[in-house]
């Protein structure tokens, strides 16, 4: 497998995975970019064959992961150190976007409300239109797994935007069931 | 379509997801350019590593132990290899359950060893760096940025464990701080040891952490009151003499790395005057902690001590220190010349005639009976001690004992004690031992005077039928409990415990060395109680750098001699010695390893001496 291929194949699914972690879009996206060379730099160390597309989704989550932690360790810090508002600097980063229409608003709102893993693959497969077995291969979990929950989160969203999301913990998970 | 069997009206349209996600989509070839960019910086920089360069391999840690990769991970590598190598060398250690036990086992070690040498010796690097205007001030800026890192990485551990090291030498339990370091120190020693056959790390940098790491134990085993509560038979402050022996043996081997600490202030060879102000001030100091080694408590000094008694700057106090010296010397026919104290007897018998004194000179045989003549109030206090014709006082206690001794002693020098007047007195010596059952003050010392006078009228006592109180005696004022720098295992003067539970929680009843050596001659005469560990009393006698100056020095070794030959004592194996030595034998065990690792890795191929200045 190489270099560019793993790019094309995880890319998208590996920027939504982050994003769904927390990152914003722009730092989800250096993130992903950074795993990927890490990964790639160091896949003799990945255990089993780093050919075989199972193995190297399993490794490139575990190194993403790792860099992730990192990186929101380090924002903690400097967040700690230095009192800014930091929606408004992550907000400078992102590329300029139109001003979204109020429905589409709403529907991202009711996006990050979702379970973490709806919420993980909603953002992995409708970014970029990923297949469903590259998410699969990247989560480790079956393509019948990715697409349940696929299915569960449109639900869930299709009832957020009918009704208006409780504001209470129970509610909301009752809501997504 | 996912889901085909289930109503599409349930699900919200895929269009609008897509639609509300369209804005963060990625530009594909932005990305692949940024993912490239990263590998080729990072491979830019392997490419400049020492580890690429290797002749052992082009990536050693692809090959190396397990253990060493996992390691290789978790310790801040600019550290160990001095600023020549970072993380992007090592391939992230894929390990975990036992193999990442043992390597964050070295971490203790590590951040007592490695991390404060770094930190120091980087900082001072750069300070010297920056005076002389020279390149390389980014390497150690490295070390240091990495020491710094680490730390904060791992703050919480690092909380952990010098909270821990403080709290374990606060309850006594230093030997399983050390053997926790040991294991640690092993474990780290292995690590580096194989990163020197890798060729990452050098000896200086080994050199440099197992000084700086033993130069804390040292100073923390001088301060911590090591072994105050628990059982040795040398002086613990001998651990804290062997880690400034090894940091004595390490100094030349790492000299090189003194420059920066004085290169402002020395010119010419900088080193060689730092290291020789380090040596000239550990020298003395670990001269001092080994003292009870160096110059112990040998007879023939023993008997010059004896012999140079000519001034008693606390009177009757020092009169009864000299007296317990004395007498063993004067026992064990040591011919110890008194005449510098008869002289200073004189002296006090010219003057004040202190009854304590004369007490402690009729004891020792110092006072003659030519000399009794001379003693004020001698007939009158004679007269009111044994002569009752109203046998008022027939059966009463002697209220002051200590007062009242040498008139006793000094009518049986005179031998002019009429059998009645012996057994009035010793009816009166019987009630003062009897009135002892409950008091708490004085007790063992009082015990013994009354058996001695007994002996000394003729009238000796019963021991048997005393031997289960005397013995109840010392089991009740023996003590296992140190504290204040005071050491546990003596005999206590006083049995003063206080009522609340805080008060007693803080109370600290540690023993003295005169009660302890009267307790022992209590057992000389009694035999020694069932239940009473003689090591504990050992330890409290052990010959301690602290008694260097003070006359504790001699009476604790008399003592410890009149113990060992206490009929029917044993003394303690070579095994129970080692096993209460135990934290000095780990400490010798941790600075042999410390030499040896700094050894064998001269041997070894080391990578560039980090020295950018070019001089060693």
């Amino acid at each position: 497998m190489v270099l560019a291929e793993l790019i094309n194949t995880y890319r998208a699914p590996l920027v939504g995975l982050i994003a769904s972690w927390g990152a914003p879009w722009a730092d989800a996206a250096e993130i992903a970019q950074d795993s990927l060379a890490e990964a790639y730099m160091n896949r003799a160390s990945c255990r089993g064959d780093w050919s075989n597309p199972h193995v190297f989704g399993r490794w490139l989550r575990g190194v993403a992961r790792n860099v992730y932690r990192n990186w929101a360790r380090a924002r903690r810090r400097r967040l700690r150190m230095v009192k800014f508002d930091s929606a408004a600097v992550e907000r400078t980063v992102d590329p300029p976007t139109p001003e979204p229409t109020p429905q589409i608003e709403r529907l991202r709102q009711a996006i990050k409300q979702l379970p973490v893993h709806q919420r993980q693959v909603v953002l992995m497969h409708y970014l970029e239109d990923t297949n469903v077995s590259q998410i699969a291969l990247l989560l480790s979990v079956p393509a019948k797994t990715v697409e349940g929950r696929l299915y569960q989160a449109r639900r869930s969203l299709r009832r957020m935007l009918e009704n208006d999301p409780p504001a209470t913990l129970p509610g909301k998970v009752l809501i997504c069931l | 379509m996912l889901m085909n069997d289930h109503p599409e009206g349930e699900l919200l349209s895929e269009d609008e997801i897509r639609a509300a996600l369209r804005v963060y989509k990625i530009d594909a070839a932005v990305f692949e350019a940024g993912v490239r960019a990263r590998i080729q910086r990072a491979e830019a920089e392997r490419a400049a590593d020492p580890f690429a360069a290797a002749p052992v391999s082009a990536d050693p840690f692809i090959r190396s132990p397990q253990l060493l990769r996992v390691a290789a991970a978790i310790l801040p590598l600019p550290i160990i290899t001095g600023g020549k190598a970072t993380a992007l060398a090592v391939p992230l250690a894929h390990a975990s359950g036992l193999n990442k036990l043992l390597g964050y086992a070295a971490l203790p070690a590590l951040s007592l060893f490695v991390l404060p040498a770094a930190a120091i010796f980087a900082a001072a690097r750069i300070r010297s760096l920056q005076r002389a205007n020279a390149p390389g001030v980014t390497d150690q800026q490295a070390i240091l940025d990495a020491t710094a890192l680490w730390a904060r990485r791992h703050k919480w551990f690092l909380h952990g464990l010098f909270w821990g090291t403080l709290a374990l030498a606060w309850i006594g339990a230093t030997s399983l701080m050390l053997l926790l370091y040991l294991i640690s120190l092993c474990v780290l020693l292995y690590v580096l040891s194989g990163f020197v056959k890798l060729g990452v790390a050098n000896r200086r940098v080994i050199g440099q952490s197992c000084l700086m790491g033993l130069m804390f134990l040292g100073q923390v085993s001088m301060f911590a009151g090591i072994g105050d509560q628990d059982i040795h038979f040398i002086d613990p402050q001998l651990v804290a003499a062997v880690f400034l022996g090894g940091v004595l043996v390490l100094l030349p081997l790492v000299i090189g790395s003194l420059d920066p600490f004085a290169r402002r202030r020395f010119k010419g060879s900088p080193r060689w005057v730092v290291g020789g102000l380090i040596a000239g001030l550990l020298t003395p100091l670990m001269a001092w902690l080994m003292s009870p080694v160096l110059w112990p408590a040998t007879p023939q000094r023993i008997k010059n001590h004896v012999e140079s008694f000519d001034k008693a700057p606390f009177s009757s106090v020092s009169w009864r220190q000299w007296e317990i010296v004395a007498s063993w010397a004067i026992d064990s026919k040591l011919d110890p010349d008194l005449s510098r104290p008869r002289r200073l007897l004189a002296v006090e018998i010219a003057g004040e005639q202190d009854p304590y004194i004369l007490a402690s000179a009729l004891r020792v045989g110092l006072l003659q009976v030519d000399q009794l003549g001379q003693l004020k109030n001698f007939g009158a206090r004679r007269h009111a001690l044994v002569v009752d014709t109203d046998h008022v006082t027939d059966a009463r206690p002697i209220l002051s004992l200590a007062q009242e001794e040498w008139v006793i002693r000094a009518s049986a020098l005179r031998d002019d004690l009429t059998p009645r007047d012996r057994d009035q007195l010793e009816k009166r010596l019987h009630a003062t031992l009897e009135a002892l059952a409950e008091s708490p003050y004085d007790v063992l010392e009082t015990a013994l005077r009354v058996t001695q006078l007994l002996e000394v009228i003729q009238r000796p006592i019963d021991r048997a039928a005393y031997r289960d109180r005397v013995h109840g005696w010392l089991r009740r004022f023996h003590s296992k409990k140190g504290g204040g720098f005071q050491v546990a295992g003596g005999f206590r003067q006083y049995l003063n415990e206080p009522e609340g539970f805080v008060e007693r929680f803080l109370w600290s009843p540690v023993g003295s060395v005169e009660v302890t050596s009267y307790a022992v001659q209590l057992m000389r005469i009694y035999g020694v109680p069932d239940g009473l560990d003689l090591n504990w009393v050992r330890s409290f006698l052990r010959p301690r750098c602290s008694y260097a100056l003070s006359e504790d020095k001699w009476m604790t070794a008399v003592t410890l001699d009149r113990l060992n030959h206490v009929p029917g004592v044993a003394r303690p194996t070579w095994l129970a010695m080692a096993y209460c030595e135990r934290s000095l034998i780990m400490a010798a065990l941790l600075v042999a390893l410390c030499i040896y690792a700094t050894l064998s890795s001269a041997r070894l191929p080391a990578v560039h001496d980090h020295n950018p200045s070019g001089q060693e």
